[in-house]
Protein backbone atom coordinates (compact mmCIF):
# COMPACT_ATOMS: atom_id res chain seq x y z
CA UNK A 1 0.00 0.00 0.00
CA UNK A 2 2.84 2.15 1.35
CA UNK A 3 5.07 1.50 -2.26
CA UNK A 4 1.96 1.91 -4.51
CA UNK A 5 1.19 5.75 -2.48
CA UNK A 6 5.44 6.39 -3.03
CA UNK A 7 4.66 5.13 -6.92
CA UNK A 8 1.93 7.06 -7.44
CA UNK A 9 3.85 10.28 -6.13
CA UNK A 10 6.77 9.82 -8.20
CA UNK A 11 4.40 9.58 -11.28
CA UNK A 12 2.51 12.69 -10.73
CA UNK A 13 5.76 14.30 -9.62
CA UNK A 14 7.55 13.33 -12.73
CA UNK A 15 4.88 15.01 -15.08
CA UNK A 16 4.55 17.87 -12.94
CA UNK A 17 8.36 18.40 -13.52
CA UNK A 18 8.71 17.31 -17.30
CA UNK A 19 5.60 19.66 -17.61
CA UNK A 20 7.33 22.67 -15.61
CA UNK A 21 10.04 22.52 -17.88
CA UNK A 22 8.10 22.33 -21.45
CA UNK A 23 6.15 25.61 -20.10
CA UNK A 24 10.03 27.08 -19.08
CA UNK A 25 11.23 26.30 -22.53
CA UNK A 26 8.92 29.29 -23.71
CA UNK A 27 10.10 32.10 -20.36
CA UNK A 28 8.26 34.94 -21.47
CA UNK A 29 5.24 33.56 -22.30
CA UNK A 30 5.34 31.84 -19.03
CA UNK A 31 6.16 35.05 -17.12
CA UNK A 32 3.48 36.78 -19.16
CA UNK A 33 1.08 34.40 -18.46
CA UNK A 34 1.21 34.46 -15.21
CA UNK A 35 1.20 38.53 -14.65
CA UNK A 36 -2.13 38.25 -16.68
CA UNK A 37 -3.62 35.46 -14.98
CA UNK A 38 -2.37 37.50 -11.43
CA UNK A 39 -3.87 40.50 -12.27
CA UNK A 40 -7.42 38.96 -13.78
CA UNK A 41 -7.77 37.62 -10.21
CA UNK A 42 -6.96 41.34 -9.07
CA UNK A 43 -9.36 42.68 -10.95
CA UNK A 44 -11.75 39.69 -9.37
CA UNK A 45 -11.67 41.47 -6.30
CA UNK A 46 -12.45 44.73 -7.20
CA UNK A 47 -16.11 44.01 -6.57
CA UNK A 48 -15.84 42.89 -3.25
CA UNK A 49 -13.51 46.03 -2.53
CA UNK A 50 -16.04 48.41 -3.80
CA UNK A 51 -18.75 46.50 -2.01
CA UNK A 52 -16.96 46.26 1.70
CA UNK A 53 -16.51 50.12 1.04
CA UNK A 54 -20.06 50.12 1.60
CA UNK A 55 -20.94 47.70 4.43
CA UNK A 56 -19.51 46.44 7.33
CA UNK A 57 -19.94 42.89 7.37
CA UNK A 58 -21.72 40.20 5.12
CA UNK A 59 -23.70 37.47 7.38
CA UNK A 60 -20.22 37.36 9.41
CA UNK A 61 -18.53 37.53 6.16
CA UNK A 62 -15.62 40.63 6.24
CA UNK A 63 -13.50 41.82 3.42
CA UNK A 64 -10.43 39.67 5.07
CA UNK A 65 -12.28 36.22 4.86
CA UNK A 66 -13.43 37.38 1.10
CA UNK A 67 -9.99 37.76 0.13
CA UNK A 68 -9.31 34.06 2.17
CA UNK A 69 -11.98 33.07 -0.01
CA UNK A 70 -10.01 33.78 -2.88
CA UNK A 71 -7.14 32.63 -1.97
CA UNK A 72 -7.92 29.02 -1.25
CA UNK A 73 -10.66 29.06 -3.86
CA UNK A 74 -7.06 29.99 -6.68
CA UNK A 75 -5.01 27.70 -4.99
CA UNK A 76 -7.45 24.97 -5.41
CA UNK A 77 -7.89 25.76 -8.79
CA UNK A 78 -3.92 26.20 -9.56
CA UNK A 79 -3.56 22.45 -8.31
CA UNK A 80 -6.40 21.30 -10.36
CA UNK A 81 -5.16 22.75 -13.65
CA UNK A 82 -1.41 22.48 -12.78
CA UNK A 83 -1.10 18.98 -11.18
CA UNK A 84 -4.25 17.17 -13.41
CA UNK A 85 -4.83 19.75 -16.12
CA UNK A 86 -6.18 16.70 -18.27
CA UNK A 87 -9.64 16.93 -16.14
CA UNK A 88 -10.01 19.78 -18.37
CA UNK A 89 -10.79 17.82 -21.60
CA UNK A 90 -11.49 14.31 -20.22
CA UNK A 91 -14.68 14.03 -22.13
CA UNK A 92 -13.08 14.70 -24.95
CA UNK A 93 -10.70 12.67 -24.42
CA UNK A 94 -13.04 9.93 -24.02
CA UNK A 95 -14.92 10.66 -26.95
CA UNK A 96 -12.56 11.09 -29.83
CA UNK A 97 -10.94 7.65 -28.65
CA UNK A 98 -8.24 9.45 -26.82
CA UNK A 99 -8.08 6.81 -24.40
CA UNK A 100 -6.54 4.10 -26.58
CA UNK A 101 -3.26 5.68 -25.70
CA UNK A 102 -3.25 5.68 -22.23
CA UNK A 103 -4.69 2.12 -22.30
CA UNK A 104 -1.80 0.54 -24.23
CA UNK A 105 0.77 1.87 -20.76
CA UNK A 106 1.47 0.34 -17.62
CA UNK A 107 0.19 2.93 -15.90
CA UNK A 108 -3.46 3.58 -14.15
CA UNK A 109 -5.40 5.11 -16.84
CA UNK A 110 -7.34 8.28 -15.05
CA UNK A 111 -4.22 9.29 -13.32
CA UNK A 112 -2.16 8.93 -16.49
CA UNK A 113 -4.61 10.98 -18.35
CA UNK A 114 -5.02 13.60 -15.44
CA UNK A 115 -1.52 14.35 -15.17
CA UNK A 116 -0.87 14.73 -18.58
CA UNK A 117 -1.88 18.16 -19.07
CA UNK A 118 -0.88 20.94 -17.09
CA UNK A 119 -1.58 24.71 -17.72
CA UNK A 120 1.12 27.49 -17.22
CA UNK A 121 -1.38 30.33 -16.17
CA UNK A 122 -2.70 28.32 -13.36
CA UNK A 123 0.91 29.37 -11.80
CA UNK A 124 -0.78 32.97 -11.49
CA UNK A 125 -3.24 31.70 -9.56
CA UNK A 126 -1.09 30.02 -7.52
CA UNK A 127 1.03 32.82 -6.56
CA UNK A 128 -1.78 35.21 -6.22
CA UNK A 129 -3.57 32.40 -3.89
CA UNK A 130 -0.48 32.24 -2.22
CA UNK A 131 0.49 36.15 -2.38
CA UNK A 132 -3.38 36.74 -1.21
CA UNK A 133 -3.03 34.21 1.99
CA UNK A 134 0.11 36.08 3.16
CA UNK A 135 -1.83 39.06 3.63
CA UNK A 136 -4.26 37.60 5.66
CA UNK A 137 -2.45 35.77 8.12
CA UNK A 138 0.96 36.41 10.11
CA UNK A 139 2.99 34.39 8.02
CA UNK A 140 4.40 31.11 9.85
CA UNK A 141 5.37 27.82 8.75
CA UNK A 142 2.76 26.40 9.91
CA UNK A 143 0.32 28.71 8.09
CA UNK A 144 1.83 27.74 4.91
CA UNK A 145 2.02 24.03 5.42
CA UNK A 146 -2.01 24.79 6.18
CA UNK A 147 -2.74 26.84 2.89
CA UNK A 148 -0.88 23.81 0.75
CA UNK A 149 -2.50 21.15 2.38
CA UNK A 150 -6.08 23.13 1.95
CA UNK A 151 -5.51 23.96 -1.50
CA UNK A 152 -4.53 20.19 -2.26
CA UNK A 153 -7.78 18.63 -0.51
CA UNK A 154 -9.47 21.56 -2.71
CA UNK A 155 -8.09 20.50 -5.51
CA UNK A 156 -8.30 17.07 -5.23
CA UNK A 157 -12.47 17.85 -4.67
CA UNK A 158 -12.38 20.49 -8.10
CA UNK A 159 -10.28 17.58 -10.30
CA UNK A 160 -12.85 14.78 -8.73
CA UNK A 161 -15.65 16.86 -9.12
CA UNK A 162 -14.46 17.14 -12.90
CA UNK A 163 -13.97 13.67 -13.58
CA UNK A 164 -17.48 12.86 -12.76
CA UNK A 165 -19.18 15.28 -14.67
CA UNK A 166 -16.91 14.59 -17.66
CA UNK A 167 -17.53 10.72 -17.16
CA UNK A 168 -21.03 11.50 -18.69
CA UNK A 169 -19.26 10.97 -21.94
CA UNK A 170 -19.41 7.37 -21.20
CA UNK A 171 -23.02 7.03 -21.13
CA UNK A 172 -24.12 10.24 -22.79
CA UNK A 173 -21.89 10.20 -25.86
CA UNK A 174 -20.11 14.02 -26.23
CA UNK A 175 -20.87 15.62 -22.78
CA UNK A 176 -17.91 18.32 -22.91
CA UNK A 177 -20.22 21.52 -22.81
CA UNK A 178 -22.42 19.54 -19.85
CA UNK A 179 -19.31 18.82 -18.05
CA UNK A 180 -17.83 22.09 -18.45
CA UNK A 181 -20.87 23.97 -17.19
CA UNK A 182 -21.05 21.93 -14.03
CA UNK A 183 -17.01 22.67 -13.34
CA UNK A 184 -17.82 26.03 -14.48
CA UNK A 185 -20.23 26.36 -11.75
CA UNK A 186 -18.40 24.90 -9.22
CA UNK A 187 -15.55 26.92 -9.24
CA UNK A 188 -18.01 29.89 -9.71
CA UNK A 189 -19.74 29.30 -6.85
CA UNK A 190 -16.28 29.04 -4.62
CA UNK A 191 -15.66 32.30 -5.21
CA UNK A 192 -18.59 33.98 -3.38
CA UNK A 193 -19.11 33.50 0.47
CA UNK A 194 -21.89 30.86 1.56
CA UNK A 195 -23.44 33.44 4.12
CA UNK A 196 -25.31 35.13 0.94
CA UNK A 197 -26.97 31.49 -0.05
CA UNK A 198 -30.17 30.41 1.55
CA UNK A 199 -30.25 27.21 3.30
CA UNK A 200 -31.38 25.12 0.44
CA UNK A 201 -28.42 26.80 -1.93
CA UNK A 202 -26.17 26.01 0.94
CA UNK A 203 -27.19 22.35 0.94
CA UNK A 204 -26.85 21.80 -2.74
CA UNK A 205 -23.44 23.39 -1.97
CA UNK A 206 -21.96 21.30 0.31
CA UNK A 207 -23.58 17.86 -1.56
CA UNK A 208 -24.01 18.60 -5.46
CA UNK A 209 -22.06 20.86 -6.29
CA UNK A 210 -19.11 21.05 -3.32
CA UNK A 211 -18.19 24.58 -3.04
CA UNK A 212 -18.35 24.21 0.42
CA UNK A 213 -15.48 21.99 0.26
CA UNK A 214 -13.73 23.49 -2.06
CA UNK A 215 -13.50 26.98 0.02
CA UNK A 216 -16.00 27.07 2.56
CA UNK A 217 -14.78 24.70 4.76
CA UNK A 218 -11.21 25.55 4.69
CA UNK A 219 -11.41 29.30 5.43
CA UNK A 220 -13.74 28.25 8.37
CA UNK A 221 -10.79 26.17 9.70
CA UNK A 222 -8.25 29.09 9.14
CA UNK A 223 -10.71 30.54 10.53
CA UNK A 224 -11.80 29.12 13.78
CA UNK A 225 -9.61 25.79 13.81
CA UNK A 226 -11.21 22.20 15.15
CA UNK A 227 -10.68 18.90 14.65
CA UNK A 228 -13.95 17.67 12.99
CA UNK A 229 -13.79 20.51 10.69
CA UNK A 230 -10.35 19.06 9.35
CA UNK A 231 -11.51 15.21 9.69
CA UNK A 232 -15.06 16.20 8.19
CA UNK A 233 -12.79 18.06 4.59
CA UNK A 234 -10.52 14.65 4.77
CA UNK A 235 -13.33 12.44 5.05
CA UNK A 236 -15.38 14.70 1.77
CA UNK A 237 -11.97 14.69 0.10
CA UNK A 238 -10.98 10.43 0.17
CA UNK A 239 -14.96 10.11 -0.40
CA UNK A 240 -15.55 11.72 -3.75
CA UNK A 241 -11.56 10.99 -5.24
CA UNK A 242 -13.31 7.67 -4.25
CA UNK A 243 -16.86 8.09 -6.20
CA UNK A 244 -14.52 9.76 -8.88
CA UNK A 245 -12.43 7.22 -9.37
CA UNK A 246 -15.09 4.00 -9.03
CA UNK A 247 -17.62 6.20 -11.82
CA UNK A 248 -14.31 6.88 -13.95
CA UNK A 249 -13.64 3.12 -14.15
CA UNK A 250 -17.48 2.16 -14.30
CA UNK A 251 -17.77 4.49 -17.40
CA UNK A 252 -14.11 2.65 -18.87
CA UNK A 253 -16.29 -0.74 -19.55
CA UNK A 254 -18.35 0.74 -22.06
CA UNK A 255 -15.78 2.99 -23.47
CA UNK A 256 -14.84 2.05 -27.50
CA UNK A 257 -11.62 3.12 -28.79
CA UNK A 258 -11.41 4.72 -31.78
CA UNK A 259 -9.70 4.92 -35.00
CA UNK A 260 -8.36 8.28 -34.96
CA UNK A 261 -4.72 8.15 -35.57
CA UNK A 262 -2.44 10.65 -33.42
CA UNK A 263 0.56 11.00 -32.18
CA UNK A 264 1.48 11.39 -28.16
CA UNK A 265 4.41 11.68 -26.44
CA UNK A 266 4.44 10.76 -22.72
CA UNK A 267 7.51 11.18 -20.53
CA UNK B 1 -19.96 58.57 -46.01
CA UNK B 2 -22.78 56.54 -47.07
CA UNK B 3 -25.49 57.48 -49.39
CA UNK B 4 -28.92 56.37 -48.81
CA UNK B 5 -29.01 53.88 -51.44
CA UNK B 6 -26.18 52.29 -50.01
CA UNK B 7 -27.94 51.80 -46.69
CA UNK B 8 -29.82 48.78 -48.26
CA UNK B 9 -27.02 46.82 -48.67
CA UNK B 10 -25.30 47.02 -45.04
CA UNK B 11 -28.87 46.38 -43.74
CA UNK B 12 -29.13 43.52 -45.93
CA UNK B 13 -25.89 42.53 -44.21
CA UNK B 14 -27.02 43.00 -40.79
CA UNK B 15 -30.31 41.20 -41.85
CA UNK B 16 -28.29 38.03 -42.80
CA UNK B 17 -25.89 38.27 -39.59
CA UNK B 18 -29.51 38.01 -37.34
CA UNK B 19 -30.40 34.84 -39.78
CA UNK B 20 -27.30 33.47 -39.45
CA UNK B 21 -28.00 33.65 -35.58
CA UNK B 22 -31.57 32.71 -35.42
CA UNK B 23 -30.37 29.37 -37.23
CA UNK B 24 -28.17 28.55 -33.91
CA UNK B 25 -30.84 29.49 -31.35
CA UNK B 26 -31.36 26.35 -29.27
CA UNK B 27 -28.00 26.54 -28.88
CA UNK B 28 -27.79 30.00 -28.37
CA UNK B 29 -30.40 29.36 -24.79
CA UNK B 30 -28.62 26.42 -24.04
CA UNK B 31 -25.11 28.95 -23.83
CA UNK B 32 -27.26 31.25 -21.66
CA UNK B 33 -26.36 28.87 -18.53
CA UNK B 34 -23.94 31.22 -17.26
CA UNK B 35 -26.30 33.87 -17.15
CA UNK B 36 -28.80 32.40 -15.14
CA UNK B 37 -25.64 31.16 -12.68
CA UNK B 38 -24.66 34.16 -11.98
CA UNK B 39 -27.93 35.92 -11.80
CA UNK B 40 -28.56 33.53 -9.22
CA UNK B 41 -25.69 34.16 -6.99
CA UNK B 42 -26.38 38.14 -7.08
CA UNK B 43 -29.81 37.58 -6.13
CA UNK B 44 -29.05 36.12 -3.16
CA UNK B 45 -26.18 38.22 -3.02
CA UNK B 46 -28.04 41.78 -3.07
CA UNK B 47 -30.97 40.09 -0.87
CA UNK B 48 -28.57 39.61 2.05
CA UNK B 49 -26.74 43.09 1.07
CA UNK B 50 -29.71 45.15 0.52
CA UNK B 51 -32.72 43.42 2.34
CA UNK B 52 -35.64 45.19 2.57
CA UNK B 53 -35.15 48.86 2.02
CA UNK B 54 -31.40 49.11 1.66
CA UNK B 55 -30.02 50.94 -1.28
CA UNK B 56 -26.43 51.33 -3.04
CA UNK B 57 -25.99 54.23 -5.53
CA UNK B 58 -29.87 54.66 -5.55
CA UNK B 59 -31.04 51.24 -6.65
CA UNK B 60 -32.83 49.13 -3.92
CA UNK B 61 -31.90 44.73 -4.70
CA UNK B 62 -34.61 44.24 -6.93
CA UNK B 63 -33.25 47.52 -9.02
CA UNK B 64 -29.64 46.20 -8.44
CA UNK B 65 -30.69 42.61 -10.19
CA UNK B 66 -32.26 44.18 -13.18
CA UNK B 67 -29.08 46.56 -13.40
CA UNK B 68 -26.78 43.54 -13.82
CA UNK B 69 -29.31 41.58 -16.21
CA UNK B 70 -28.81 44.26 -18.64
CA UNK B 71 -25.22 45.09 -17.85
CA UNK B 72 -24.29 41.41 -18.42
CA UNK B 73 -26.86 41.09 -21.65
CA UNK B 74 -24.87 44.05 -23.13
CA UNK B 75 -21.13 42.06 -22.83
CA UNK B 76 -22.85 38.54 -23.81
CA UNK B 77 -24.70 39.51 -26.80
CA UNK B 78 -21.27 41.39 -28.29
CA UNK B 79 -20.15 39.78 -30.93
CA UNK B 80 -16.71 38.73 -31.49
CA UNK B 81 -16.10 40.39 -35.08
CA UNK B 82 -13.08 41.70 -33.81
CA UNK B 83 -11.15 38.23 -33.86
CA UNK B 84 -12.38 37.51 -37.34
CA UNK B 85 -11.27 41.15 -38.26
CA UNK B 86 -7.51 40.37 -36.46
CA UNK B 87 -7.55 37.54 -38.57
CA UNK B 88 -8.08 38.74 -41.68
CA UNK B 89 -5.86 41.66 -40.72
CA UNK B 90 -2.93 39.59 -39.75
CA UNK B 91 -3.38 36.65 -42.61
CA UNK B 92 -3.88 38.90 -45.13
CA UNK B 93 -7.39 38.19 -46.23
CA UNK B 94 -8.50 41.70 -46.03
CA UNK B 95 -7.20 42.36 -48.92
CA UNK B 96 -9.67 40.05 -50.83
CA UNK B 97 -12.51 41.93 -48.54
CA UNK B 98 -11.07 45.84 -50.18
CA UNK B 99 -12.17 45.58 -53.75
CA UNK B 100 -15.56 44.56 -52.56
CA UNK B 101 -18.54 47.53 -53.35
CA UNK B 102 -19.01 47.89 -50.14
CA UNK B 103 -16.98 49.94 -46.82
CA UNK B 104 -15.44 47.44 -44.74
CA UNK B 105 -15.30 49.02 -41.74
CA UNK B 106 -19.56 49.86 -42.23
CA UNK B 107 -20.31 45.62 -43.25
CA UNK B 108 -18.46 44.77 -39.96
CA UNK B 109 -20.35 47.42 -37.97
CA UNK B 110 -23.95 45.80 -39.70
CA UNK B 111 -23.10 42.23 -38.98
CA UNK B 112 -22.00 43.11 -35.40
CA UNK B 113 -25.34 45.08 -35.45
CA UNK B 114 -27.25 42.29 -36.98
CA UNK B 115 -25.95 39.68 -34.60
CA UNK B 116 -26.03 42.18 -31.64
CA UNK B 117 -29.81 42.70 -32.10
CA UNK B 118 -30.97 38.51 -31.90
CA UNK B 119 -28.80 37.64 -28.98
CA UNK B 120 -29.87 40.77 -27.19
CA UNK B 121 -33.25 39.78 -27.44
CA UNK B 122 -32.81 36.24 -26.52
CA UNK B 123 -30.66 37.10 -23.68
CA UNK B 124 -32.71 39.47 -22.29
CA UNK B 125 -35.43 37.14 -22.28
CA UNK B 126 -33.45 35.36 -20.36
CA UNK B 127 -32.38 37.03 -17.96
CA UNK B 128 -35.89 39.26 -17.87
CA UNK B 129 -37.80 35.96 -16.88
CA UNK B 130 -35.44 35.16 -14.16
CA UNK B 131 -34.95 38.26 -12.61
CA UNK B 132 -38.52 38.77 -12.65
CA UNK B 133 -39.51 35.32 -11.10
CA UNK B 134 -36.82 36.13 -8.12
CA UNK B 135 -37.31 39.76 -7.72
CA UNK B 136 -40.09 40.98 -9.11
CA UNK B 137 -41.04 43.40 -12.25
CA UNK B 138 -39.04 45.72 -13.03
CA UNK B 139 -40.88 49.81 -13.16
CA UNK B 140 -40.20 50.55 -17.21
CA UNK B 141 -40.26 54.28 -17.67
CA UNK B 142 -42.52 53.23 -20.93
CA UNK B 143 -43.27 56.74 -22.03
CA UNK B 144 -39.32 57.11 -22.11
CA UNK B 145 -38.56 53.68 -23.35
CA UNK B 146 -38.06 55.36 -27.36
CA UNK B 147 -34.61 57.26 -24.98
CA UNK B 148 -33.29 54.13 -23.64
CA UNK B 149 -33.12 52.50 -26.68
CA UNK B 150 -30.96 55.51 -28.74
CA UNK B 151 -28.87 54.91 -25.82
CA UNK B 152 -28.59 51.27 -26.10
CA UNK B 153 -28.35 51.47 -29.97
CA UNK B 154 -25.34 54.13 -29.08
CA UNK B 155 -23.59 51.53 -26.85
CA UNK B 156 -23.79 48.76 -29.62
CA UNK B 157 -21.99 50.94 -32.08
CA UNK B 158 -19.64 51.85 -29.37
CA UNK B 159 -18.57 48.62 -28.26
CA UNK B 160 -18.20 47.60 -32.14
CA UNK B 161 -15.98 50.75 -32.26
CA UNK B 162 -13.43 49.68 -29.09
CA UNK B 163 -13.57 46.31 -30.50
CA UNK B 164 -13.16 47.62 -34.25
CA UNK B 165 -10.23 49.75 -33.13
CA UNK B 166 -8.46 47.10 -31.25
CA UNK B 167 -8.94 44.42 -33.77
CA UNK B 168 -6.85 46.69 -36.12
CA UNK B 169 -3.94 47.17 -34.20
CA UNK B 170 -2.81 43.93 -36.12
CA UNK B 171 -1.96 45.85 -39.05
CA UNK B 172 0.76 46.89 -36.57
CA UNK B 173 1.20 44.00 -33.48
CA UNK B 174 1.68 40.98 -34.46
CA UNK B 175 -0.44 39.67 -31.46
CA UNK B 176 -2.87 41.99 -30.43
CA UNK B 177 -5.10 39.84 -27.80
CA UNK B 178 -3.48 41.34 -24.78
CA UNK B 179 -5.10 44.96 -25.75
CA UNK B 180 -8.36 42.78 -25.76
CA UNK B 181 -7.78 41.26 -22.70
CA UNK B 182 -7.14 44.54 -20.95
CA UNK B 183 -9.87 46.13 -22.57
CA UNK B 184 -12.70 43.52 -21.07
CA UNK B 185 -10.89 44.41 -17.68
CA UNK B 186 -11.46 47.88 -17.90
CA UNK B 187 -14.77 46.79 -19.13
CA UNK B 188 -15.31 45.25 -16.05
CA UNK B 189 -14.15 47.79 -14.10
CA UNK B 190 -15.19 50.98 -15.73
CA UNK B 191 -17.96 49.48 -17.42
CA UNK B 192 -19.51 48.79 -13.84
CA UNK B 193 -20.36 45.23 -14.75
CA UNK B 194 -21.46 43.97 -11.33
CA UNK B 195 -22.33 47.84 -9.42
CA UNK B 196 -23.03 51.36 -10.92
CA UNK B 197 -20.09 53.16 -11.59
CA UNK B 198 -21.81 56.14 -8.88
CA UNK B 199 -21.05 53.48 -6.06
CA UNK B 200 -17.47 53.87 -6.73
CA UNK B 201 -15.18 56.49 -4.59
CA UNK B 202 -15.01 59.97 -6.21
CA UNK B 203 -11.55 59.03 -7.79
CA UNK B 204 -12.35 55.80 -9.59
CA UNK B 205 -16.04 57.64 -10.28
CA UNK B 206 -14.48 60.38 -11.79
CA UNK B 207 -12.00 58.15 -14.52
CA UNK B 208 -14.93 55.86 -15.35
CA UNK B 209 -17.35 59.37 -16.17
CA UNK B 210 -14.18 60.02 -18.83
CA UNK B 211 -13.64 56.37 -20.57
CA UNK B 212 -15.83 54.98 -23.23
CA UNK B 213 -16.76 51.89 -21.36
CA UNK B 214 -19.36 53.55 -19.24
CA UNK B 215 -21.22 54.74 -21.77
CA UNK B 216 -21.19 51.33 -23.54
CA UNK B 217 -22.32 49.17 -20.41
CA UNK B 218 -23.03 50.77 -17.53
CA UNK B 219 -24.91 53.85 -18.42
CA UNK B 220 -27.82 52.61 -20.76
CA UNK B 221 -28.25 50.07 -17.86
CA UNK B 222 -28.89 52.34 -15.45
CA UNK B 223 -31.41 54.65 -17.23
CA UNK B 224 -33.00 51.42 -17.76
CA UNK B 225 -33.70 50.82 -14.44
CA UNK B 226 -33.98 54.02 -12.90
CA UNK B 227 -34.71 57.01 -15.66
CA UNK B 228 -33.83 60.32 -15.07
CA UNK B 229 -34.14 63.35 -18.06
CA UNK B 230 -30.67 64.90 -16.34
CA UNK B 231 -28.62 61.83 -16.28
CA UNK B 232 -30.09 60.63 -19.94
CA UNK B 233 -29.26 63.96 -21.34
CA UNK B 234 -25.16 63.63 -19.95
CA UNK B 235 -25.06 59.45 -21.50
CA UNK B 236 -26.18 60.62 -24.90
CA UNK B 237 -23.69 63.53 -24.36
CA UNK B 238 -21.07 60.96 -23.79
CA UNK B 239 -21.81 58.43 -26.05
CA UNK B 240 -21.91 60.74 -29.32
CA UNK B 241 -18.37 62.01 -28.42
CA UNK B 242 -17.37 58.83 -27.70
CA UNK B 243 -18.76 57.73 -30.87
CA UNK B 244 -17.13 60.75 -32.86
CA UNK B 245 -14.02 60.56 -31.23
CA UNK B 246 -13.58 56.51 -32.48
CA UNK B 247 -14.89 56.72 -35.67
CA UNK B 248 -12.39 59.10 -36.38
CA UNK B 249 -9.55 57.30 -34.48
CA UNK B 250 -10.61 53.93 -36.34
CA UNK B 251 -11.16 55.99 -40.08
CA UNK B 252 -7.78 57.22 -39.40
CA UNK B 253 -6.30 53.83 -38.16
CA UNK B 254 -7.99 51.50 -40.98
CA UNK B 255 -6.80 54.19 -43.32
CA UNK B 256 -3.15 54.55 -42.39
CA UNK B 257 -3.48 50.07 -41.97
CA UNK B 258 -4.56 49.12 -45.15
CA UNK B 259 -1.32 51.18 -46.80
CA UNK B 260 0.81 47.99 -45.11
CA UNK B 261 -1.06 45.83 -46.97
CA UNK B 262 1.24 44.18 -49.98
CA UNK B 263 -1.10 42.15 -52.57
CA UNK B 264 1.14 40.03 -54.60
CA UNK B 265 -0.72 38.05 -57.67
CA UNK B 266 0.35 34.62 -58.83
Amino acid sequence: MLTEAKRVTKFVLQYFSANLQSAMEYRGAFLSQIIFMFVNNIMLLFFWWVLFSKIESLNGWSFQHIMRLYAIASGAYAVKAILFGGSFSLSSTIAEGGLDFYLALPKPVLLHVLVSRSFASAWGDLVFGLAIFLLTVSPSIGMLLAFVILILAGGLVMTSFAVIAHSLSFWVGYGARLADELTEALLTFSLYPEGIFSAVTRWVLYTLIPAGFVSYLPVRIMDEFSWPYVGLLGFFVLGIVLVARFIFYRGLKRYESGNLVVTNAAG
Amino acid sequence: MVRAGHLKKYLQVAEISLTNRVVYLADHFASSIFLLLILFIFSQLWRTVLGAGGTLAGLDSTGMLWYMVFTEVIVISTPAYHRLVSDEVKSGDIAYKLNRPYSYTLYYLAAHCGEFAIRFVTNLAIGAVFAYLTMGPLQVAWAQLGWVIISFSLAMVLTFLMNFSLALLAFWFEDNRPFFWIQSKLVFIFGGMFVPVEAYPAGLRIVSYLLPMRYGVSAPARLMVDFDYAFLWQVLLGQFIWATILSLITAAMFQKGVRRVHVNGG
